[in-house]
């Protein structure tokens, strides 16, 4: 069997090429370079022996102490994806074949073409999952990292002079962000936003445009070269975590000034879109994965380092668990909105809320919320927007704050565009991750006039929030891509430019609290996920009930519209959700009927 | 494998060239080599399609062109070079070339240095035709993303949408060098997009006279070829959810090129190639072999119902449809499935699809075909998905809001070209859909200058532009397809309809039907939805239908092949219709406030709308069933605006009630009715017990029936 003669971490290639010889000898070569077991012995190594949790993830170690051509990981979401690769997979050096599949460059000898053979694979372009939240890359970032004596570091001694000056600006860097997490980290995100809109909008010609979402600026994107049509379940923004080969090749970098003048007099009149020159190996690594897996929200959890985590998963909650940690959580919540205890029951099942099923053209399961505090713009007024996404930065993988200022939305278009030129998808701001919370903060909009961006901007947010879609700007034709994205407006008075499920007028009986415990924060984390993904069914015996409640409730009330009853019906499920049901009783049904009494007696009121 | 006999295949090719005889009788590719040869006819199409069919059952020759489809081109290129019968005619005037040519003949004649490789002229040099194989013509063309390794050096066939392409460049084909020592002309075959020039002579003379002599590039003796470079791009119904469209880089050369340009979707075949990168490139590239497509062949692909070819299983589906009986209704009822009820509407816009032919009068006037529909209604009640399914339905249908998403707006706009700083034409939705239908949403919000460029296109179908300095006149011909909601958020029934959308009723005249889709207050409509709610949050899947809908394919095919026909009116048949028309203008002149205005616009309207429905019989006469339908449509489009409002009168939820008794009572193919059951037929309507008991005693008074004065059930009288 495989025995010690590479190492699958430190050397891949070494065991790419051994089970290549092995398959060759064993008969003639394929013609389209499918799988020789690579697959089954990584899976093996990585899963099954423990040995992932020594391949470093390229985002938590500095980059340059990683070693060529050994295996890391990386995990990000599918942002780009390009035109198949057509490579050179295997030649005939002398009477012997050699592979080159999993790695940029090798001497080949120029050969006849029967004595080569040509391979396809996939490059996609993956970028740090947009508004992830600090916890989970805390989380899975190994805790000894940065240490010398990490499996990576070939030379700890080297690698540790040489790593100083990274550690303390990372050290640094940690610093900062815990202090501004105690504040208000998301106030910070989104200034950062608006000052990189300015910065992509000057540099949309600049030939190495990064595409970084939401203003990532620390984190390395990364082009991931997928092979054997492993690609096939991979959809635009899935959140990936790739393992394979790292391969950095100085060769391979070019420097936008260095390129050879007369090469490219000669092609400059072609239409040239190598997209590796447009993304220098400097600042994108290259990654030939080897296997990948999809991390939904709530596979993020069990991905995570068991070290993180103890013992809690997901589906060890009992249900008796579930509805301690509820009714916490609800509490918590009622604390943050000063006292109210029905718009902390609203949010947590707006937070609950994902697009379970489509029935087109409607996205079944999502609630969007407008929680409307009309108290004037006052300090007291800015630092409730704060808290209210410090608590959902805190409790939700990913989330991102949205203020639409009116100079923000003039400023660019927040959905992506093909971009012809360089044969790549600019993103947009609402090119997000399906599971992702948007919080838009309508309360900084100013009375003035929307430019053609701002119109179309309002329509991408306004569609988003009805069916859960986004238009992708192809230039000759739209196209549209089915998003996940809770959706909270936070307003002055009721949203007329973004009509929500729910609209929520807030009813504080005392002051916003914002200091938040932490000792009970990874539970609720693992609540709020369990919760989320949890299934669930209408017996046919309630159905009946159901019907007749709802028609004679418009029998009562003519203006009860299907989207009222929809409402009910996605509410009644969250609320099932909430309690670790999986079957909706008479019971929830009434609580259901009871809040939405209460919020429309309180609409009333308005 | 066996190494493939190109000498024998050349034979093989010659003997395809010479004695392949197409269906006709005719000696089709002799023919062409003579018009070749006589200068009329620059390229030579080979259709595998002939091959095969000259090959008869065996499949060697036409499998081995189009998996190795370069190399063929080029056997071909030679058996040509030796079939190619002698001009028939004299060449008019000796160009450059020929006299270059001769003198090159005579060079030769008296040359002793033949042997060396490098004067020895390539025959491509002497080609004046250019060879493509043009793939099989059944074959399916594929998705961008369908083309994989496996089809390197194969013929395959595309379909997508171009989205860039480079001017023409002439592609040096052959290098001529003269040496400046010996005189001798040298030639340099050209394959790849760059060369290294030759610097020294390489003649057998130079070479032992050691002289080294210096070669000149001599432009107008070699030999060039037009060269565009195109990129094409998924179409988007190729591409699977949640993945971002392909695209391929296509060379094209000689006669194919300047026929594609940005924004046409095409059908092209052509060869999948890899091209190694050369020089810096290759090292940046690493291993990576940059492929193309060389183009063979480029058919623009439209998408117009009449240039649509329905293809057998089509043509045996629609046969199917036509047997069956009954395929007004179905087909109708087929239009977005999943919207409930409706049906009339639904038949109106299966007619709009339909249409009626265009006339043109002798004196050069037109009368459009096309029928406008315009669908109000409050907010909420489906309009938009209507909207949107028709779109997809059509062959051509452009979607846009009456605000408009660009700055065209929906006619049409002058700008000026960013890049040459000239004023350019750019059309707007209603030019986009010519030949189409434009579904306009939101059309009571359309902006003013589109407003009044309307009213043209809905009668004329052009769209007129005088704006600076460019007055022309572009077509729409197209059929417009509005949504408008109320002015006031929610349908006023006491106003009209003009004022409830807030439009001009000189445009409104302009529509052939109006409807107004209001969701009705009844138990049945309640239950239906409720249900409907329910079923979608319990299954996570709309609830079926109950009925299996067509294809939008197969919709589409039947559409298409309904619009080929063109009805007329029989003579016997205009008495008719006349007196449906004054007898509506009479109907008008009684009533002292009418709601609509009768005119000839609305005569029009009854012939375009029976003219549709006789399309769809494919009959060419049509029937007065026909014009009786249109005008059931016409009066139930009425209906939808007006109805309601007397029905809140008091008067006319009387008659309702009459019609709701007598349609169940006929249905159900009886002239007795049961109080109790009357009763609950009425109430599902939302009816009141008094409503029903005047009801009955008002229509016992005329005569209508006879009620049981102990039970109140109901007896016909029978007339």
């Amino acid at each position: 069997m495989v025995g010690k003669a590479y190492d699958c971490v430190l050397n891949p290639l070494g065991a790419v090429r051994f089970l290549f010889d092995k398959e060759v000898g064993s008969g003639p070569i394929d013609a389209h370079g499918r799988d020789w077991g690579v697959h089954g012995l990584f899976t093996r190594t990585l899963f099954e022996d423990g040995g992932l949790s020594q391949v470093p993830e390229i985002n938590s170690v500095p980059l340059h102490s990683i070693p060529a051509n050994s295996l890391v990981r990386f995990r990000g979401m599918v942002q780009d994806m390009f035109n198949s690769e057509y490579y050179i997979g295997a030649y005939k050096d002398g009477d012997a074949w050699r592979t080159t599949k999993y790695s940029d460059v090798a001497a080949v000898p120029s050969c006849s073409e029967s004595s080569m053979k040509i391979w396809e694979r996939r490059p996609l372009y993956c970028v740090p999952v947009p508004g992830e939240n600090l916890w989970v890359k805390d989380a899975f970032t190994p805790l000894d990292a940065q240490l010398p004596h990490s499996p990576t570091c070939s030379d700890p001694i080297t690698n540790r002079k040489r790593s100083r000056p990274e550690e303390e600006m990372d050290a640094e860097d940690t610093e900062m962000i815990t202090d501004v997490t105690e504040t208000a980290p998301d106030n910070k995100r989104s200034c950062e936003g608006a000052d990189l809109n300015l910065e992509t909008k000057n540099c949309h010609d600049d030939p190495c445009n990064l595409n970084m979402p939401l203003g990532e600026k620390k984190l390395l994107p990364c082009l991931v070269k997928v092979y054997d049509g492993l690609d096939a379940d991979l959809k635009l923004n899935d959140v990936v975590e790739f393992i394979g080969v790292l391969t950095f090749d100085p060769e391979l970098t070019v420097h936008p000034g260095t390129v050879g003048e007369s090469v490219d007099c000669i092609h400059g009149s072609f239409l040239d879109e190598d997209i590796s020159a447009q993304l220098p190996a400097s600042r994108v690594p290259r990654l030939h994965s080897i296997l990948h897996r999809k991390l939904s929200s709530d596979q993020l959890f069990q991905a995570m380092p068991m070290n993180t985590l103890g013992q809690l998963y997901p589906d060890a909650l009992s249900r008796s668990s579930f509805e301690e940690l509820r009714s916490s959580l609800v509490a918590r919540f009622t604390e943050v909105l000063g006292g109210d205890g029905l718009a902390a029951e609203y949010l947590l099942l707006h937070l609950l809320s994902r697009v379970h099923a489509r029935v087109e053209p409607m996205a079944v399961g999502k609630l969007s919320l407008n929680i409307v505090e009309p108290r004037p713009m006052k300090d007291g007024s800015t630092s409730f927007i704060q808290m209210v996404s410090h608590t959902i930065s805190t409790l939700l993988p990913r989330s991102h704050l949205m203020s639409l200022s009116l100079e923000f939305l003039n400023e660019k278009l927040i959905a992506p565009k093909k971009n012809y030129s360089s044969n790549r998808l600019m993103t947009g701001d609402l090119q997000l991750a399906d599971g992702t919370h948007l919080m838009l903060d309508e309360t900084v909009l100013r009375s003035g006039q929307l430019n053609d961006i701002g119109l179309q901007n309002v329509h991408f947010l306004k569609n988003m929030m009805e069916w859960q879609k986004v238009e992708y700007d192809f230039e000759f034709y739209k196209m549209e891509m089915s998003t996940d994205v809770a959706v909270l407006v936070l307003s002055a008075a009721r949203s007329r430019l973004f009509p929500s499920d729910v609209v929520l007028p807030l009813r504080p009986t005392r002051g916003f609290s914002s200091d938040f415990p932490v000792e009970n924060l990874w539970r609720w984390r693992i609540y709020l996920a369990a919760a989320r993904a949890g299934d669930h069914t209408i017996d046919p015996t309630i159905q009946k009930v159901l019907e007749e409640e709802l028609v004679s409730a418009r029998q009562e009330d003519r203006s009860l519209g299907p989207e009222v009853f929809h409402r009910w019906l996605t509410l009644a499920r969250l609320l099932s959700l909430s309690y670790g049901e999986s079957t909706l009783s008479l019971e929830r049904w009434n609580m259901v009927r009871e809040m939405e009494r209460r919020l429309t007696e309180r609409l009333r009121v308005c | 494998m066996p190494k493939p006999d190109f000498k024998a295949d050349k034979e093989l090719c010659k003997d395809f060239l010479r004695n392949f005889v197409a269906e006709n009788g005719e000696a089709k590719y002799m023919d062409m080599l003579q018009r070749i040869a006589n200068r009329k006819l620059r390229s030579i199409d080979i259709e595998l399609d002939d091959i095969r069919n000259f090959e008869g059952g065996d499949e060697g020759l036409v499998e081995r062109v189009r998996s190795n489809a370069r190399r063929y081109i080029g056997i071909f290129s030679e058996a040509i070079d030796d079939v190619l019968p002698e001009p028939t005619e004299p060449l008019l005037g000796d160009d450059d070339y020929d006299i270059l040519m001769r003198q090159r003949l005579d060079d030769t004649a008296d040359n002793v240095d033949t042997a060396d490789p490098m004067q020895k002229m390539p025959p491509e040099i002497k080609r004046f035709f250019e060879v493509h194989l043009k793939a099989f013509a059944k074959e399916k063309a594929h998705a961008l993303r369908e083309v994989r390794a496996c089809h390197i050096g194969q013929i395959v066939k595309i379909r997508g949408i171009i989205t860039r392409c480079t001017d023409v460049k002439p592609l040096m084909q052959v290098a001529v060098y003269t040496c400046e020592e010996c005189g001798f002309e040298i030639y340099q075959e050209v394959t790849a997009r760059t060369f290294m020039p030759l610097i020294e002579c390489p003649s057998t003379r130079c070479r032992t006279n050691n002289t080294k002599g210096q070669l000149i590039l001599q432009l107008r003796a070699s030999k060039f070829l037009k060269f565009q470079e195109a990129k094409i791009q998924e179409l988007a119904e190729h591409v699977p959810k949640g993945h971002i469209p392909r695209s391929m880089t296509v060379n094209i050369q000689g006669d194919l090129t300047r026929k594609v340009g940005p924004g046409d979707m095409v059908e092209m075949s052509g060869i999948f190639l890899p091209t190694p990168f050369t020089g810096f490139r290759a090292m940046r590239a690493g291993l990576v072999a940059d492929t193309y497509l060389e183009a063979m062949s480029i058919t623009h692909f439209k998408k117009r119902y009449e240039e649509y070819v329905l293809r057998g299983d089509e043509e045996e589906a629609i046969e199917k449809l036509i047997d069956e009986g009954d395929t007004y209704y179905r087909l109708a009822r087929s239009l977005a499935p999943e919207i409930f009820g409706h049906e009339d509407v639904k038949k109106a816009l299966l007619l709009l699809l339909v249409g009626a032919p265009t006339r043109k009068l002798s004196d050069g006037m037109k009368i459009r075909g096309d029928l406008h529909i315009c669908l109000m209604g409050d907010p909420g009640v489906a309009k938009s998905q209507l909207l949107k399914y028709m779109i997809n339905v059509a062959p051509r249908g452009v979607y846009t809001t009456g605000r408009g998403s660009s700055g065209v707006g929906l006619t049409a706009a002058v700008h000026k070209d960013s890049v040459t700083g000239d004023m350019v034409l750019e059309g707007g939705a209603l030019v986009l859909a010519d030949m189409g239908i434009c579904a306009i949403d939101e059309f009571d919000k359309m902006e003013e200058s589109d407003r009044t460029a309307i009213h043209e296109v809905m009668e004329q179908q052009t769209v007129s532009i005088a704006k600076a300095g460019i007055t022309t006149s572009l077509n729409a011909r197209t059929a417009v397809l509005a949504a408008a909601n109320p002015a006031w958020g929610r349908y006023d029934m006491r106003r009209t309809p003009a004022e409830n959308i807030n439009l001009p009723s000189a445009l409104l005249s302009r529509f052939d039907l109006m409807w107004l889709i209001l969701d009705r207050a009844d138990m049945d409509s309640d239950m239906e939805m409720a249900r409907h709610v329910l079923h979608v949050h319990q299954k996570c899947e709309a609830p079926p239908l109950g009925f299996t809908p067509l294809d939008a394919s197969i919709l589409r095919a039947y559409i298409s092949a309904a619009r080929k026909v063109t009805p007329f009116v029989p003579r016997d048949l205009t008495e008719y219709i006349a007196a449906a028309y004054s007898a509506l203008r009479q109907e008008e002149a009684q009533n002292a406030a009418p709601y609509s205005y009768t005119s000839a616009r609305t005569l029009l309207s009854i012939l375009r709308i029976s003219e549709a429905l006789a399309r769809l019989r494919f009959s060419t006469i049509v029937a007065q069933s026909d014009v009786d339908e249109a005008l059931r449509l016409m009066q139930m489009s009425k209906f939808s605006l007006y109805s309601d409002e007397r029905r809140k009168s008091g008067l006319d939820a009387i008659s309702d009630i009459y019609s709701i008794i007598r349609d169940e009572a006929a249905r159900l193919g009886t002239l007795d009715v049961r109080y109790a059951h009357a009763l609950n037929w009425i109430s599902r309507k939302a009816y009141t017990e008094a409503q029903l008991k005047e009801c009955l005693e008002e229509y016992a008074a005329l005569n209508v029936w006879q009620i049981d004065q102990s039970t109140f059930d109901i007896h016909f009288i029978d007339n």
